[in-house]
């Protein structure tokens, strides 16, 4: 097991369970205060729960939201400083994340884009060589146009090393073909914990005539109704068809991760 | 250099080095007066440049993150950092007067404290400097209090207030986890 939580809560947390294989790549979903920060500092060892069980095999690293770096140190200090501070290092994968992604080596990091120093922060996190990587909005300060290369080259390093990695993003659309766990959280509470490929067939989306009631089996987890139809999302364990007129169509990772953070607001 | 010397080096080079100038060329250099004021003010100088920044910095820039975040625990993080530098400035009060010892250490450890306190430089630097201002006045004097020298004294508290540093660090973070680089 990659990590193990047990009826965890601290701050705005409340007993949170759940499991992650080790090599999982897990999305941890949320509106902003949800608890995905407190969460990650948790599992990284950087705060003590109130109550409950966290357990994280293996060495960690973690990169904080805000992308933190000595404003004085340059690339190269950045991995001296990774390097100085972790058991395993390795110095020629960090400097080839750098030199993919053009960061300069010897500016000082205080002068550098959010995008170069996200790239420092990502070096010193790999260069660690974790067994579990967690990443709080990762791709929060990189340009739009570089987002699918790095969360491509990030996906590939983990791949390679079965890492278990968590990211959390509040970019919905973002996850799809990352991630095949998902992590929901709302005002502390965990939603939904699966696997994506379990969590898309066991959701599904009913369309038809205006209606207040479903017309198949199942909880609905959000239900939309216009002048001219109804539609419901529900969770079934096995979505079954349902009778003329309506129709039921299969539910994307981001529709079935919108309906549940609506319905949390 | 390896492992936190390293760390401890590259991040506080800087203040170390032009501390040390400062006083060698006091001790070998100055005339009297600006020599008599320098040696009473080096615990102040420690206690504000040195101690104060330690860990109020590393809140202030988020950077407690990236340095408690390594394999390396926080509790070891501090330890080191503190004792390197803690020693380094006895070595140089002690060239000024064996007498600044106890004051420096207190000025140091005070700063630190300071910094989980206020978790920010500047009101660190000021918490500091009236505390260590404040406790330099009511031990005042040549005269022995409490039967101790105020040097002495100051030492004293200097020794109380480290461990006190590492009860609050252990309530930032999980300060004692296993992991040690």
């Amino acid at each position: 097991m990659g990590i193990h939580v047990e009826g965890v809560s601290k701050w705005v947390l409340r007993d949170c369970s759940f499991e992650l294989p080790s090599g999982s790549v897990t999305a941890l979903v949320g509106a902003n205060g949800a608890g995905k920060t407190t969460l990650l500092s948790l599992l990284a060892g950087l705060l003590s729960a109130d109550s409950g069980q966290v357990r994280a095999d293996g060495r960690v690293a973690f990169v904080a939201q805000d992308k933190p770096l000595y404003k004085h140190f340059t690339a190269t200090d950045a991995l001296s400083f990774g390097k100085h501070t972790n058991k395993v290092w390795d110095q020629e994968r960090a400097v080839g994340w750098l030199s993919r992604f053009g960061v300069p080596l010897k500016r000082a990091s205080g002068r550098l884009s959010g995008g170069q120093r996200a790239h420092i922060s990502f070096a010193v996190a790999l260069g660690s060589r974790p067994d579990v990587l967690l990443l709080d909005e990762p791709l929060s300060e990189l340009d739009p146009l570089v987002r699918k290369e790095v969360t491509a080259a990030l996906l590939g390093f983990v791949a390679d090393e079965g890492t278990t990695l968590v990211l959390s993003t509040h970019v919905v659309s973002e996850l799809s073909g990352v991630a095949d766990r998902l992590l929901l959280l709302a005002q502390g509470e965990l939603l939904v914990s699966g696997e994506v490929d379990d969590l898309l067939g066991s959701h599904v989306s009913y369309v038809g005539p205006v209606s207040t009631a479903a017309p198949g089996p199942g909880d609905v987890v959000l239900a939309r109704h216009t002048a001219a139809q109804s539609q419901f999302l529900v969770r079934t364990p096995s979505p079954v068809s349902v009778a003329e007129p309506w129709v039921s169509r299969p539910v994307s990772l981001e529709d079935l991760v919108l309906a549940h953070l609506e319905v949390a607001e | 250099m390896t492992g936190l010397l390293w760390v401890t080096w590259r991040q506080h080079r800087a203040v170390v080095s032009w501390t040390t100038v400062l006083v060698l060329v006091v001790v070998l250099f100055s005339p009297d007066l600006i020599d008599w004021a320098f040696r009473n003010a080096f615990g102040a100088v420690v206690a504000v440049f040195w101690g104060a920044p330690l860990v109020a910095r590393e809140f202030e820039e988020r950077t407690y993150l990236v340095a408690w975040g390594q394999d390396v625990s926080p509790a070891r993080w501090l330890a080191v950092k503190c004792g390197l530098l803690g020693s380094a400035a006895v070595v140089l009060a002690a060239l000024l007067d064996v007498r600044q010892i106890g004051f420096t250490l207190f000025g140091f450890a005070l700063g630190v404290v300071a910094g989980f306190v206020t978790r920010r430089t500047v009101p660190a630097i000021a918490f500091t400097l009236v505390g260590y201002v404040l406790v330099r006045w009511l031990f005042a004097g040549e005269t022995s209090v409490w039967l101790f020298e105020s040097s002495v004294l100051c030492g004293v508290f200097g020794a109380v207030l480290i461990p006190v540093a590492f009860v609050l660090l252990s309530w930032r973070t999980n300060a004692f986890r296993m992991g040690v680089a």
